[in-house]
C-alpha cells in the first residue's frame, strides 16, 4: 500500500495494533479465558472439581503403570512427584495448543464480524491452561510440603521462568496452528501427532538422564533437551520436586536452554509473520466455506 | 477533518481461498465477465455526520466496502484510512454465548466493540430497557433469554457503543414499529453528534430518512456518488436496466 501524509488522527483500519492491542485490552483476553473455561464446564454437576479429577486420574494411570508395574518409581526418589510436576506442565501445553489450533475456526463468527487483534483468541487459550494450572499446583505444593520441601528462590524462578517459556512456545506454535487450520484442516491431525510426541518426548514419566545414556550427547539429546515443553518441565521439577529429594538428576545444560528460547522465539516470530500475510484471507475463507 | 478516506480501492478475492463453494458463485454472479474484483477503484470522503447509504445489487460489493472500511480486509490497492474506532451493527451480538450469564455477555461483547468499563456502566439501564430485561435478567444463562430479547440486546449493545465510524450491513433496526422508529432515531441522534454511518442497504425508505448520500456500486465499481434522492433514482434505472 502507499505511503500516505495520513492527517492526525487517521488510521488504516486493518492494523489492528497487535500484541500491544491485545495488552491494552488485557480485561477482554480475561473475559474470554474465563469464558472458554465457563464452556467447558457449563452443565457439569462436579464443576470445578473436574480440575482436580482430570490430572488425578492421569497422575494415578501414570503412577500405576509405570511406577508400580514397570518398577520405574524404584529408579526415581519421589516417583509420585515426579510424574506429577511433569504432567500438569505438559497438560498446560496440550490443553492450549488444543484450544490455539481452533480458536479461529471455532470463532469464525467472531473473526468474522469483528477488527479485533487475532494474537487475542489463542493467547485467551493460553490464559486459560495457565489458570486451570492452579487446582494441580495446590496438590502438588501439598504433597511437596508432607514431604519436606524446602524451595529456594532460585527453584522458584526456575518454575515461573519454565511457565513463562512454555506459554510463549505454546501461543507461538498455537497461532502458527491456528493460521493453519482455517486453510489446512489436517492441521488439527498434525497437532495430535505432535501432543502424543509431547507426552513422551519430554520426561515426564522417565528420568531425563536415559536419552543421552542411550543415545549419547549428540544431536538427539541437543533436539530433545531443547524442547521448550522439556525446559519447562526442567523448571517445575527445579521448584518441586528437586528440593524434596537428596540426590536429583543433573541440571540442564545451558546451551540446551539457549536453543530452547531461541526456538521458541522463532516459532513466535513464525506465527505473528502468517497471521500478518494471512489475515485477510482468513476472513474471507471463513465467510466464504460456512 | 474527514473520518473516512477511501483514495482508489480494489479488493480482489483469489480463487483459491474457497474458489469452489456455491457462496463466492453466488457473490460473484453479479460481476461482468465473473470477475474476482469486489471493489474496482472506489474513492469517497466522508465527513463527521455524514450518512453514507451503500446500494447495490447482490454481489456488488456492498459487504466488502464495509468490510474493508471495518478493517477486516486490507485493501490490494489503494489505500483505506479512518479516524477513531469502527464497528457498530456489523459486529452485533459478538461473544454472545448460551452458557454465558447476561451480564458476562454484556461485557465480553462490550469488549469487541470497544467500550470501556465505564461507558458499559452508564449504557447499562438504556440497553437493558431496550431489551426489555430488569436487572434480575442479568444473573440469567443467555440461552433462557428468547430471541427477539436478545436481539434488541445485541442491537442496544451496539447502538451504545457508538464508534466513530459506525457500520450496518443490511439490518438498520429491529423490533415492532415503533421499535424501528425508534431504532432509526438513534442512529439518526448520532449522526447529530458528529458521528460517520455507512450503511449497506437498497431500502429506499431507510435511505430517504437516514443517508445524506448515496454510493451505488455496480459490480465493485463506483456507478453513482451523490445525493440520496438521484441516488436512490439512479439504482432504480441500473436494476431496470439489468433485471
Amino acid at each position: 500500500m502507499a505511503a500516505t501524509d495520513a492527517a492526525p488522527g487517521l488510521r488504516a483500519p486493518w492494523r489492528t495494533g497487535g500484541i500491544v492491542e491485545v495488552w491494552r485490552q488485557r480485561r477482554l483476553t480475561w473475559l474470554i479465558a474465563k469464558s472458554q473455561r465457563s464452556r467447558r464446564l457449563y452443565g457439569t454437576r462436579l464443576g470445578r472439581l473436574w480440575d482436580y479429577i482430570n490430572p488425578l486420574t492421569q497422575f494415578m494411570v501414570y503412577f500405576v503403570v509405570i511406577g508400580i508395574l514397570l518398577g520405574l518409581q524404584r529408579t526415581v526418589e519421589n516417583f509420585p512427584l515426579y510424574i506429577f510436576s511433569g504432567l500438569v506442565t505438559v497438560q498446560m501445553f496440550i490443553g492450549g495448543l488444543n484450544g490455539a489450533t481452533t480458536a479461529f475456526t471455532k470463532n469464525r463468527l467472531l473473526v468474522r464480524r469483528v477488527a479485533f487483534p487475532r494474537q487475542m483468541l489463542p493467547i485467551a487459550h493460553v490464559v486459560r491452561e495457565f489458570v486451570s494450572l492452579g487446582p494441580p499446583v495446590v496438590v502438588l505444593l501439598i504433597a511437596c510440603v508432607l514431604l519436606g520441601w524446602s524451595p529456594d528462590a532460585t527453584a522458584l524462578l526456575a518454575a515461573v521462568g519454565g511457565l513463562a517459556l512454555i506459554s510463549l512456545f505454546t501461543y507461538g506454535l498455537g497461532l502458527v496452528a491456528g493460521v493453519s487450520m482455517v486453510f489446512v484442516r489436517d492441521t488439527s491431525q498434525v497437532v495430535g501427532v505432535i501432543t502424543t510426541l509431547a507426552r513422551w518426548a519430554t520426561p515426564i514419566i522417565y528420568p531425563w538422564t536415559l536419552v543421552p545414556d542411550r543415545f549419547g550427547d549428540g544431536l538427539i539429546t541437543t533436539l530433545y533437551l531443547a524442547n521448550p515443553v522439556t525446559i519447562g518441565v526442567f523448571g517445575m521439577r527445579e521448584a518441586f520436586w528437586h528440593p524434596t529429594v537428596d540426590e536429583g538428576l543433573p541440571p540442564l545444560p545451558p546451551e540446551a536452554l539457549v536453543l530452547g528460547m531461541t526456538v521458541t522465539v522463532v516459532v513466535v516470530v513464525l506465527g505473528h509473520l502468517m497471521l500478518a500475510r494471512y489475515q485477510s484471507a482468513m476472513v474471507q475463507r471463513l465467510r466464504w466455506t460456512t | 477533518m474527514d473520518n473516512v478516506v477511501l483514495t482508489d480501492v480494489h479488493k480482489i478475492f483469489p480463487r483459491r481461498y474457497g474458489a469452489a463453494t456455491v457462496r463466492q458463485q453466488q457473490m460473484t454472479r453479479g460481476r461482468a465477465s465473473g470477475s474476482d474484483e469486489a471493489l474496482a477503484g472506489v474513492s469517497l470522503t466522508l465527513a463527521p455526520g455524514d450518512v453514507l447509504g451503500v446500494v447495490g445489487r447482490r454481489g456488488a460489493g456492498r459487504s466488502t466496502l464495509l468490510s474493508v472500511v471495518q478493517g477486516l480486509y486490507r485493501p490490494d490497492r489503494g489505500e483505506v484510512m479512518v479516524r477513531g474506532r469502527t464497528g457498530g451493527l456489523v459486529s452485533m451480538g459478538a461473544g454472545f454465548a448460551g452458557y454465558l450469564s447476561v451480564e458476562s455477555a454484556m461485557q465480553i461483547n462490550a469488549g469487541f466493540l470497544g467500550m470501556t468499563r465505564d461507558q458499559l456502566e452508564r449504557a447499562r439501564p438504556d440497553v437493558l430497557e431496550f431489551a426489555g430485561l430488569g436487572g434480575a435478567a442479568l444473573g440469567f444463562p443467555m440461552r433462557e433469554i428468547d430471541a427477539p430479547r436478545r436481539r434488541r440486546l445485541a442491537y442496544a449493545m451496539a447502538v451504545a457503543s457508538a464508534p466513530n465510524v459506525f457500520l450496518a450491513d443490511g439490518l438498520v433496526a429491529v423490533g415492532g414499529e415503533d421499535e424501528r422508529n425508534a431504532c432509526l432515531a438513534r442512529l439518526e441522534s448520532l449522526a447529530g453528534d458528529g458521528h460517520t454511518l455507512v450503511v449497506a442497504t437498497n431500502r429506499a425508505q431507510v435511505l430517504r430518512r437516514l443517508a445524506t448520500k448515496v454510493l451505488v456500486l455496480d459490480a465493485g465499481h463506483v456507478s453513482f456518488l451523490g445525493r440520496t434522492a438521484a441516488g436512490i433514482k439512479h439504482f432504480k434505472k441500473l436494476r431496470r436496466q439489468t433485471d
